[in-house]
């Protein structure tokens, strides 16, 4: 999978690698239980300070999408983390606040829903999200 | 000894050409999409590049036989010296123009292709960068191969500074194997989408720049070998010549095998590469690693085989300090040296031999014999300084052994002290400047003994 960091992005750098790898397990690039590269390794890649790719791993880690540890190194979860109801409610709450920053400035129902199920179609493939 | 002075040339030179090869999608260090590589004004300065030294490697070998003309000859170490010094630093200062003339054409060329912009974005291949690090040999070949220096201190050696050194010798030898894991921390190149396609070149070109170190290593360590033992069990001179031989020839060999592996890696990747490599990565000042987003000391060399330090880190900015002052101290050491020559003096009750290095007060009591020589003397020098026109220092004598040898080079007449047993040096070799001079001082001794 290739992650690519933007420099002069508002968005933080922790925060660019954190999105783009959980965009890579959702969309199947990043399969469940894969090793990562490690802190180091990463880091070197990228020219970023080691902390700030610990600091994307350990918001993924506290996601309950990575596992670390220090002999076998970083690796995706074996297994998709089960959604408490109180997360679905969340998830819904935040979808809901995004349609509605969209659907505020164009107000066509159709459109919207034809664009959502046109991404889940195109981009959430696997099996295992079905 | 004006041969080995052309090798060097000729290895610089060598070096020089192939540091301007396309390497990693990269050349002279500055990242370079393979279609500005073909592109004319890229060519015309490599070609440039390449035209100034090779023409100035013709004047320095040229500047290196004239220095053997016999009005110079007093003044030959000296002119080599700093013919040495001149060479490395018009091949640093051409060097660097080549860099600033590619950076310039980059940028020309980012300006009308709106390519700027791919220098604030990084690409990493997740999965290429997983494997980084898998394909060169272990490091503990490159700690294998260390143990290697250790096989002089199997022979024992009469000289007490040639015994320290054999220590020392090795301990700075363990930079080899310490730089190693940091000479193949590539950065992995995402040139495609296809992690297939990445992972093949990155580990095909780890394993060619670990590979490389390591006979590198080998030949180096070797080298050392073949140059110790030699000094230290009295073999002739001639082994110390072939132990020389066989570095330059190891080492060219080495080169060339590097160029052909990076010829066909860029043969088979090249039509592949989708997209320019990250661009931030190499920045130089001074014609140094110098990359402030980059938190290594050491960093893999970006033109060749080997490491280089990070000149924007703190510690890898002392590092270069304290080299450059190294080196600087080097060369004053040598100059004095070439400057100096040595004196002697018979006193009333000892023979006194003074140089800048080495002082021998020799009592007449402790002498054996003198004689008055002019064969050839074949000699190793075990420490000292060896001139065309000066030597001094100990000296390994085929028919005598381990010595003390003060020689003119110019004046083939020289007198052997010998001296009685138990006594260090065991001989002492010296001359004046001309035969006169020496003829003379050996009566005077002979005086000075019998009385």
């Amino acid at each position: 999978m290739i992650l690519e960091i933007n420099l002069v992005s508002q968005i933080p750098l922790y925060q660019q690698v954190r999105d783009q790898i959980v965009v890579g397990i959702a969309q199947g690039e990043l399969q469940y239980g894969e090793k990562l590269p490690s802190v180091r390794q990463l880091a070197e890649d990228l020219e970023m300070n080691p902390m700030t790719v610990s600091k994307a791993y350990q918001v993924l880690k506290g996601e309950g999408l990575l596992e670390i540890d220090r002999q076998t190194g970083t690796k995706i979860v074996d297994q998709p983390p089960n959604l408490s109801s109180v997360e679905v409610d969340e998830f819904e709450e935040r979808l809901t606040l995004l349609l509605s920053e969209g659907f505020a400035k164009t107000a066509n129902r159709e459109e919207w829903a034809r664009r959502i199920h046109s991404i889940v179609e195109k981009k959430f493939r696997r099996d295992d999200l079905s | 000894m004006i041969w080995l002075w052309i090798g060097i040339v000729i290895i610089f030179y060598l070096i020089m050409m192939s540091t301007a090869r396309y390497d990693n999608f990269q050349i002279v260090g500055i990242p370079m999409e393979p279609k500005l590589l073909k592109s004319k004004s890229v060519q015309a300065a490599l070609n440039q590049y390449k035209i100034k030294i090779t023409l100035f490697s013709i004047v320095f070998i040229t500047f290196i036989l004239l220095s053997t003309l016999d009005f110079l000859r007093g003044w030959q170490d000296t002119l080599l010296l700093l013919i040495l010094i001149a060479m490395i630093l018009t091949y640093y200062i051409i060097f660097i123009q080549l860099q600033d003339n590619l950076n310039q054409i980059k940028l020309h060329y980012a300006l009308q292709t709106h390519k700027a912009r791919s220098a604030t974005r990084k690409r990493v291949d997740l999965t290429t960068t997983r494997e980084k690090g898998k394909a060169a040999p272990n490091k503990r070949w490159a700690w294998f191969l260390w143990l290697g220096t250790l096989i002089p201190l199997f022979f024992d050696s009469p000289d007490p500074i040639l015994r320290i050194m054999l220590w020392v010798l090795p301990l700075l030898f363990l930079l080899l194997p310490i730089v190693y894991p940091s000479s193949i921390a590539f950065k992995t190149r995402a040139i495609t989408t296809d992690s297939d396609i990445n992972k093949a070149y990155q580990s095909r070109y780890e394993w060619i720049k670990g590979v490389g170190f390591l006979i590198l290593e080998a030949t180096t360590i070797l080298g050392y070998i073949l140059i110790t033992l030699p000094v230290m069990l009295g073999w002739h001179i001639t082994w110390l010549f072939v132990g020389i031989g066989l570095i330059f020839l190891s080492i060219l060999i080495v080169m060339a095998w590097n160029s052909w592996q990076i010829n066909h890696l860029n043969e088979d990747f090249l039509g592949e590469a989708e997209w320019l490599v990250n661009e931030t990565e190499a920045t130089y000042r001074w014609g140094f690693y110098h990359n402030p987003a980059d938190s290594r000391i050491f960093v893999p060399k970006l033109t060749g085989l080997g490491t280089t330090v990070n000149a924007a880190h703190p510690v890898g900015r002392w590092i270069v300090i304290a080299t450059m002052a190294l080196l600087s101290g080097l060369i004053i050491f040598i100059l004095i040296m070439m400057t100096s020559s040595y004196t002697v003096a018979l006193e009333p009750e000892q023979l006194r031999i003074d140089s800048t290095l080495y002082q021998d007060l020799v009592l007449y009591e402790d002498i054996e014999s003198v004689s008055l020589n002019q064969e050839d003397l074949d000699s190793i020098r075990v420490h000292g300084y060896g001139g065309t026109e000066y030597s001094y220092g100990n000296f390994r004598v085929e028919e005598y052994g381990s010595v003390r040898l003060y020689m003119n080079n110019n004046n083939p007449l020289y007198i052997v002290v010998e001296m009685e047993e138990g006594v260090e040096p065991p001989y002492i070799i010296f001359n004046e400047d001309t035969a006169e001079a020496t003829e003379l001082t050996y009566q005077n001794l002979l005086l000075a003994l019998n009385e």
